[in-house]
């Protein structure tokens, strides 16, 4: 009964931690947050398991958290709201190439977040490149370009291939 | 168009409830901050709103008010100067109970249980002050009252509160 119980409550206050902690952990996870997270699992886990290491009490922790798991799944099946309370919900940063710069402090995020997200993703230098920046319910930036500039830069090739445009390429038209 | 209105396109926003998860996250904060801060202070256990004195000139203890279960606690009990060279330590059966001794120092001579409790007869030093230590871990959690008391009747109660 004790396992059951202790697995729940560090379930849900872990769940409450992390989701306090708000998304940007997790989406733009460091090396350091990597080895945080590593600690956070271990100062849990002795609570979790109390002094009994036997077999009996990990299956029972196992099948626990992985009921809860499958409970709150088909909950979230079931009601959109839960779904956001559980996963969060994707916001707009960046709006036809317009930083919307109260949305990013509330999410702790600045402008250089988008733009290496945009390099990283599209090879995008500069903020006007950017149609939409959306900061999804996982915590990523994905980035929409804008579709004019990329064939700007590209200077007249019709072909969506990003190959063609690095350099190490070379320039398939100059050759 | 508004900052703070939700879209519909590329994405469909929640805007009135991403909102509010970022004030829920802004008290979340200051909630871990407190935390932290009643931690530091001993709110938990082992800090100075923790470590208490209890009892009177002849037998004082000093303890933990904040335990946490399977934590080792110590209780150190003071003994006053008296003419007797055998002091007698009772303590309740509510403690013998909530408490998993590992260690009493100095070992008592004599230990039985007797008047519903745990009764130990210590050999010190005459005339002298004295101090008996024990060391226990806490096995259940919540309100502990624990009863102690001297040779000649005179005891005090104090209560720990155990965290789970």
């Amino acid at each position: 009964m004790d396992s059951v119980i202790r697995a729940c409550i560090v379930y849900f206050v872990l769940w409450a931690i992390i989701r306090i902690s708000g998304r940007r952990t997790l989406g733009e996870m460091t090396a350091f947050d990597f080895i945080l997270f590593l600690i956070i699992g271990g100062s849990t886990q002795r609570a979790i398991t109390g002094q009994d290491y036997s077999l009996t009490n990990a299956l029972i922790l196992v099948a626990t958290f992985v009921t809860i798991e499958i409970a709150l799944s088909l909950l979230e099946l079931k009601s959109p709201w839960l779904r956001r309370v559980f996963n969060s919900t994707p916001s707009l940063l960046v709006e036809n190439g317009n930083l919307m710069t109260a949305r990013l402090r509330k999410a702790r995020l600045v402008e250089e977040n988008i733009l290496e997200a945009a390099r990283r993703l599209h090879g995008l230098e500069r903020l006007d490149q950017i149609k939409f920046a959306i900061l999804e319910a996982s915590g990523e930036i994905t980035i929409v370009p804008a579709k004019q500039q990329v064939r700007r830069d590209t200077s007249g090739e019709n072909d969506n291939d990003r190959k063609s445009r690095m350099p190490e390429h070379g320039h398939p038209l100059s050759q | 168009m508004d900052e703070f209105a939700s879209r519909k396109y590329p994405i469909q926003e929640h805007i009135a409830f991403q909102r509010r998860t970022w004030v829920v996250e802004r008290i979340g904060w200051v909630a871990l901050v407190v935390i932290v801060l009643a931690a530091l202070l001993g709110l938990f256990g082992g800090g100075p709103l923790s470590r208490q004195t209890a009892g009177s000139d002849e037998m004082k203890v000093q303890y933990d008010r904040f335990q946490r279960v399977t934590k080792l606690a110590s209780f150190t009990f003071l003994f006053a100067p008296a003419a007797n060279a055998e002091r007698r330590l009772h303590l309740n059966r509510e403690f013998q109970d909530a408490f998993e001794i590992t260690g009493i120092f100095p070992t008592p001579l004599q230990s039985a249980f007797d008047d519903g409790g745990l009764g130990m007869t210590f050999s010190t030093e005459a005339n002298k002050e004295s101090q008996i230590v024990i060391w226990a871990h806490p096995r259940r959690y919540g309100s502990i009252n624990i009863d102690a008391r001297a040779d000649d009747g005179s005891g005090f109660n104090f209560r720990v509160f155990v965290y789970p």
